[in-house]
């Protein structure tokens, strides 16, 4: 994961608050480039308002605003209106006070000014990195869903059941009369689709009941 | 001289309090024995006296008129009867009574020779005499005493005869009574005569003792003056010895004081010269103290201008990363670069203006200039800014009239920065309060501009409170607070703006509900010498 992807960025929303007009100016026309939406705000009143308003899926805070305090910010988000975000925080001071009450509110991260975009920007990543692939998990579900709707459905349980009962080195222990007790096929269908995935290599019989899956050999998909 | 040295030698020895005693007993008991002598010597002559009165003068009164009785009483009488010219009767009426008489009159002798005279006098004489040289005199001699017999027998047979003839009388036995009355005239006679030898004895006797008196009178009075004028000298003597002492001890004493009379002199002209160090030194201490302020307050500066300088840093950096981000985007047209190059040039000149500041600020030019108030108090706070906010202090300023001074600008920027500095150290100190409150209120009268720092700090301690400028005083750990602060402030206001600056407790509200027990300093400028160029300008050099 050193190359991140910052593409992957674009289809978020941030919230940033930093009380110097400057740096926000700065910092928000650099980070427009690369998320679908950033909200530069310069109080924690502004950032509420948003934050009930929109849909947002990262913050990013400044510690030391003006009369008040990030973190304490963050801490009404999480306790007051329940939601559960994650945060980056920014600050000029490396004080442990601020670092403990941090990692007690679990902000996923923690940037000392001045800011350096690429880590910001790695860090943006990295936090949102479980989103995308929660995404990404989504999105595969309901290819197969969608495949399994057009093609034999009972393959597709065959499929998942081997997948599903795959021990820790990738072996599958269930004679053929065991899978149709339990997935409540017809033997042909189990021997034929056994024979194909034994064809590409993907599933080979090392032994009576024991076979083997062989991700490696799987088709890459186009998309990917 | 040898005597009295020794003398000297053994009273220097001598407390001067016991040679007084000394002085006043001989002088007591001098006059003491004086005194007693005289009243010996009284005693001893009234002794004399009584006893020439009556052993001498007493006796011989007596003698005599035992003398006369005989002669006129009885000789007459007996003449009488025998010439007839009287009755028997009557002759032994006279001779009985002439009888009676005598007897009477020789025990009255007898008793005043032989009584002795007793008493204080007696003494007197008896102890005096023990000093006398006069030859010891017999009180009664053999020869008066042979004489006294012989009339006490004669004077027992004139009266046996008498007796006789009497008793012839009353038988008118006249002849043989004429004939004893011859015998009585003429024993009565020689009786006379024995009682006149009597008489000069006595008479004799009062002579010699009179010489006797005289002498005794003589040796008393000799013995008085010798004794006075051997107190006089002794007296003399010590008072010579003690006044020669008193002379020695006044020059010692004289001496002393000239010795110690140089060394004050010495010690005080070493202190004037310790003074001079002295001073020379706490001023040296003074400037390394004062310098020691301006690196602390220095320090203190440089964490402001850290501060200060951090924000743009931080976007100048973030415009540098802009350049590189909007490039790989494909977004680097000239209207951005054009709005990034300013605003990087407006935030590099505001960073080269904090610096500025600061470099005037550490480096001021020593001329006084006019300047405003306002703008002097806004400095200080812009100065102090980043601490008041890191501890989270709100801090107002409230000048009603923007008042124009003539004077040391930074002088002033530093005495606030100081006033700022203690009411943030006490706040920041006060973590359990929300409300973190400085006020600074600018006013004038006539005569002077104030400038007040109000904190709801809690106070000062009435007893810390006349404490607060002394140099070296601090409430603070040593490592934070060096106590000089104050004391420098002091001395800027007072030294170069003439005026003055107090502290004290009140309770204000400083624009809440609240009452706060809060902390006032008060800077008075008086207006008189906003405008007079007094000629302390090299003074300012040390500061």
């Amino acid at each position: 994961m050193n190359k991140r992807n910052f593409e992957l960025l674009g289809s978020f929303t941030i919230l940033y608050i930093e009380d110097e007009a400057d740096l926000l100016k700065h910092t928000t026309s650099v980070l427009e480039d690369f998320v679908k939406k950033i909200y530069p705000v310069q109080t924690i009143d502004e950032a509420l308002e948003i934050i009930k308003t929109e849909k947002i899926d990262v913050i990013i805070a400044d510690i030391h605003l003006k009369y008040s305090n990030g973190l304490d910010f963050l801490r009404s988000v999480k306790n007051d209106l329940e939601i559960e975000l994650p945060s980056i925080v920014t600050t000029a001071f490396t004080d442990t006070e601020y670092l403990l009450d941090a990692i007690k509110l679990h902000v996923d991260n923690y940037i000392i000014k001045p800011v350096n975009i690429k880590e910001l920007l790695n860090s943006l990543h990295d936090v949102l990195l479980p989103k995308i692939q929660a995404k990404e998990i989504e999105r595969s579900y309901n290819i197969i869903k969608t495949i399994s709707a057009v093609t034999d459905s009972k393959q597709v349980e065959i499929i998942r059941f081997i997948i599903k009962n795959l021990d820790h080195e990738n072996m599958l222990n269930y004679s053929y009369s065991e899978i149709m007790e339990q997935v409540d096929v017809s033997k042909p269908t189990v021997i034929k689709l056994f024979k194909q995935l034994g064809d590409q290599g993907i599933l080979t019989k090392i032994q009576n009941k024991k076979y083997l899956f062989d991700e490696t050999k799987l088709p890459l998909p186009e998309n990917a | 001289m040898t005597f009295v040295e020794f003398i000297n030698q053994k009273l220097e020895t001598i407390k001067f309090s016991n040679k007084t005693k000394i002085l006043i007993f001989i002088i007591l008991s001098g006059t003491i024995t004086i005194g007693f002598l005289m009243f010996v010597s009284i005693f001893a002559l009234k002794y004399d006296y009584e006893t020439l009165f009556q052993k001498h003068t007493q006796p011989q009164v007596d003698l005599e008129e035992i003398k006369d009785n005989y002669r006129v009483n009885i000789a007459e009488t007996l003449r009488d009867i025998r010439e007839k010219q009287i009755s028997n009767n009557d002759a032994i009426e006279v001779i009985y009574l002439a009888q009676q008489i005598i007897h009477k009159q020789w025990d009255s002798y007898q008793f005043a020779t032989n009584r002795q005279i007793g008493g204080l006098p007696y003494f007197a004489s008896k102890w005096l005499s023990l000093f006398l040289v006069t030859p010891e005199i017999p009180e009664k001699t053999i020869f008066q005493r042979g004489i006294v017999d012989k009339i006490s027998v004669k004077m027992q047979s004139i009266d046996s005869k008498i007796n006789i003839m009497l008793d012839l009388l009353k038988y008118s036995k006249t002849e043989q009574a004429a004939f004893l009355i011859d015998d009585i005239t003429l024993e009565a006679n020689s009786l006379n005569i024995y009682l006149s030898s009597l008489i000069t004895t006595h008479l004799k006797q009062a002579i010699t003792e009179k010489q006797v008196n005289d002498s005794l009178f003589k040796t008393s009075t000799v013995m008085l003056i010798l004794l006075i004028g051997m107190i006089f000298f002794f007296i003399t003597m010590v008072l010579l010895i003690i006044i020669n002492h008193f002379k020695n001890l006044h020059n010692y004493l004289e001496e002393n004081v000239l010795i110690k009379t140089k060394e004050l002199r010495d010690l005080n002209d070493s202190l004037e010269l310790r003074i001079k160090r002295e001073v020379e030194n706490s001023r040296k201490k003074d400037n390394i103290m004062f310098q020691q302020a301006r690196l602390a307050s220095l320090g203190e500066m440089l964490q402001n201008i850290a501060h200060q300088w951090r924000q743009p840093l931080g976007s100048l950096m973030m415009i540098i990363q802009s350049f590189e981000s909007k490039f790989l985007a494909k977004k680097l047209d000239e209207a951005f670069i054009s709005s990034r190059v300013k605003d990087a040039q407006l935030l590099s000149s505001n960073m080269s203006d904090t610096l500025e500041d600061f470099r005037t600020f550490f480096n001021p030019n020593k001329s006084k200039k006019a300047f405003r108030i306002k703008e002097v108090i806004q400095k200080a706070v812009d100065l102090s800014k980043y601490q008041l906010e890191k501890e989270e202090i709100t801090l107002a300023l409230l000048i009603k009239d923007d008042l124009e001074v003539f004077g040391f600008k930074n002088e002033l920027i530093h005495v606030l920065l100081n006033l700022i500095g203690n009411s943030k150290d006490i706040l920041a100190s006060k973590t359990d309060q929300i409300h973190k409150i400085i006020h600074i209120i600018a006013k004038q009268n006539t005569e002077s501009i104030f400038i007040n720092v109000i904190d709801n700090g809690g106070g000062i301690k009435s007893d810390i409170i006349p404490k607060v400028f002394d140099p070296y005083f601090t409430t603070k750990h040593k490592s934070v607070g060096t106590g000089i602060g104050l004391y420098m402030s002091k001395q800027m206001v007072e030294k170069h703006m003439h005026g003055k600056i107090t502290c004290k407790n009140i309770r204000h509200k400083l624009g809440t509900k609240l009452f706060w027990a809060c902390t006032m300093f008060t800077i008075e400028i008086p207006k008189n010498y906003i405008n007079t160029n007094e000629g302390d300008d090299d003074e300012q050099a040390q500061f």
